[in-house]
């Protein structure tokens, strides 16, 4: 795989971003794409610009008749355009699984960082599942195309990020919302306080453990190792007590990590 | 490796620091032919794997970053497995403080099972003086297999490049990695497409000085601003036999393919005119 050179054939503000979609020419490598994955942009050293942009794919459809598009949520000051040649490298990474069953999901995110998020209910959806989503942002222009979330799920409830760890116990708690599963992604802290509270219930959690608004994003595709992180799971079996953690490379192993592997204890 | 000598130097070489796990290198494209780095080792480090790159800041044409950090024995012995079980063959980076601890990663490795996928060994000499860069490379060169390919990593910034480099050929390297890194403090550098024209200024003083006898040539290798094939040809065209990438790859991961190819078609091949130095005269020499 060394990219695809797609062309962009919409630009659609939405808040801090922009909701890009771009034709690419092969439509092959797109079929098994999932929200969770990455897609790089390889930069041209000549503009003296040295690192990839790296962004969560936010969409991927293969069509028979109209070939393959792509979409991405990009941030409004990057100023896309349409008719624009952008170079893809992706689909990257392992994205979330879908519940093999439609049963109710809790969907947890914080401002940009909750992208992935914006297709997997689209995803749930179709899949029949009873989708919440509980975001939070600093700033209410932060938080993600809310209208594409609202068409999409249940409810959509928005947090400030002090008051989110109150409103998640309260969702996971109400029966109206009463999840089976919870998928989050966001800054690595809040994903390690979803994966406890989830996990202390006994619900399964997967989260995409890599925070493109953070500084430790480098190359994207899994060479630099500057996202390395501590994950609680050494990767031989089933999780004991006393076990050591080991060094996970979100973007060459996940992004998206099982939530135990999260937190420090196993969940009792 | 043939019983006559080290087999030709390979036209692409990967930066240590840049791919520090290749298996992320592997799921993009073919590395048939491409050593896969595998270090840096130093003796008495326990790290069983590679940590990530430290970037302390982006600019115009370069990153301000950390040395990569070293790592055991073991892990550069688990890496070449990876790499001999898919045909593929490791450079292995070593660093020391002593001769002694180079010369003892080299021969550890070389003992191990792993240790026949060693295509080439670099040593890494940037900011030593000469006489260290000698007595560096005699007694890497000892403790290596006697047509084992040893790279002598040099800083292109050195003043005293001409005298490291007669110093790194006279030890026994078969070739000199030519660095453009730019030393920004104690283990720090600066690396990037602006760095080309420090390589570039170091081949050019190695060529000029191989031509005035000043030291007796070596293929060199550009490691140092080289993010496509415009500069990889340009680095040919000072006197490069190879390219190192590094940094580019994080840039676009794909410049390794179109840069291999590109390093491929502009050497020169049999019958071609040969230029005035050795490096890109005899690819395959014995070491001195
Ligand atoms: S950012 Fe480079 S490996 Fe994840």
């Amino acid at each position: 795989m060394v990219g695809t050179e797609a062309v962009v054939t919409s630009v659609r503000a939405a808040g801090a971003h922009d909701v890009v979609s771009l034709t690419v020419p092969d439509a092959s490598p797109w079929v098994h794409a999932r929200p969770g994955q990455l897609v790089a942009v390889p930069t041209d050293p000549a503009t003296g610009r040295v690192l990839p942009e790296v962004h969560w794919l936010a969409g991927a459809h293969v069509d028979p008749v109209h070939g393959a598009s792509v979409d991405l949520l990009l941030p409004v000051q990057r100023q896309t355009a349409t008719g624009e040649r952008v170079r893809l490298l992706g689909p990257l990474g392992r994205g979330f699984p879908a519940p093999s069953a439609p049963v109710p999901v809790l969907l947890v995110g914080h401002g940009g960082g909750a992208v992935p998020l914006r297709w997997l209910v689209e995803v749930l959806r179709d899949r029949g599942c009873p989708v919440h989503v509980l975001l939070s942002a600093s700033d209410p222009d932060l938080h993600l195309d809310l209208v594409h979330l609202r068409r999409h799920a249940r409810a959509v409830l928005l947090a400030l990020p002090e008051d989110l760890p109150a409103t998640l116990r309260r969702v996971l708690d109400d029966p109206a919302a009463d999840p089976a599963v919870v998928y989050a992604a966001g800054p690595v802290p809040l994903l390690r306080g979803v994966a406890e509270e989830a996990l202390r219930r006994g619900l399964p959690v997967r989260a995409a453990a890599l925070d493109l608004d953070g500084p430790a994003v480098v190359c994207g595709t899994g060479l630099c190792g500057a996202c390395d992180l501590l994950v609680h799971d050494d990767g031989r079996g089933p999780r004991q007590a006393g076990r050591a953690g080991r060094v996970l490379r979100p973007c060459l192993e996940g992004p998206v990590v099982p939530g135990e592997w999260l937190v420090e204890e196993p969940a009792r | 490796m043939s019983a006559r000598g080290p087999a030709p130097l390979p036209p692409v070489l990967l930066g240590v620091g840049a791919v520090s796990d290749p298996r992320a290198l592997a799921r993009l494209g073919d590395l048939s032919g491409i050593p896969v780095p595998v270090g840096p080792v130093e003796a008495g480090v326990r790290r069983a794997r590679a940590p990530g790159s430290v970037v302390h800041r982006v600019g115009v044409g370069g990153l301000d970053h950390d040395d990569a950090t070293a790592v055991s024995v073991d892990a550069a012995r688990e890496l070449l497995g990876w790499a001999a079980t898919r045909g593929l063959g490791g450079c292995l980076v070593v660093r020391g403080t002593t001769t002694g601890d180079l010369a003892a990663v080299v021969e550890q490795v070389h003992r191990s099972l792993e240790g026949d996928a060693v295509m080439a060994v670099e040593v890494d000499l940037r900011g030593a003086d000469d006489q260290t860069v000698l007595r560096c490379m005699s007694r890497v060169r000892e403790a290596a297999p006697r047509d084992q390919r040893l790279l002598a990593r040099v800083s292109a910034t050195d003043p005293a490049l001409v005298a490291c480099a007669r110093a790194a050929v006279a030890g026994g390297a078969s070739a000199v990695v030519v660095s453009g890194q730019v030393r920004l403090g104690p283990r720090r550098w600066w690396s990037g497409p602006s760095t080309a024209a420090v390589c570039l200024a170091g081949l050019r003083a190695l060529r000029v000085a191989a031509a005035e006898q000043r030291w007796p040539g070596a293929p060199l290798v550009a490691a140092g601003g080289v993010h496509g094939p415009a500069a990889a040809l340009d680095a040919l065209a000072e006197g490069a036999a190879s390219v190192q990438l590094g940094s580019a790859l994080w840039a676009d991961p794909s410049v390794l393919w179109t840069v291999r190819d590109a390093v491929a078609a502009g050497l020169p091949r049999a019958g071609d005119d040969v230029p005035p130095t050795q490096s890109r005269t005899d690819l395959a020499q014995e070491p001195s």
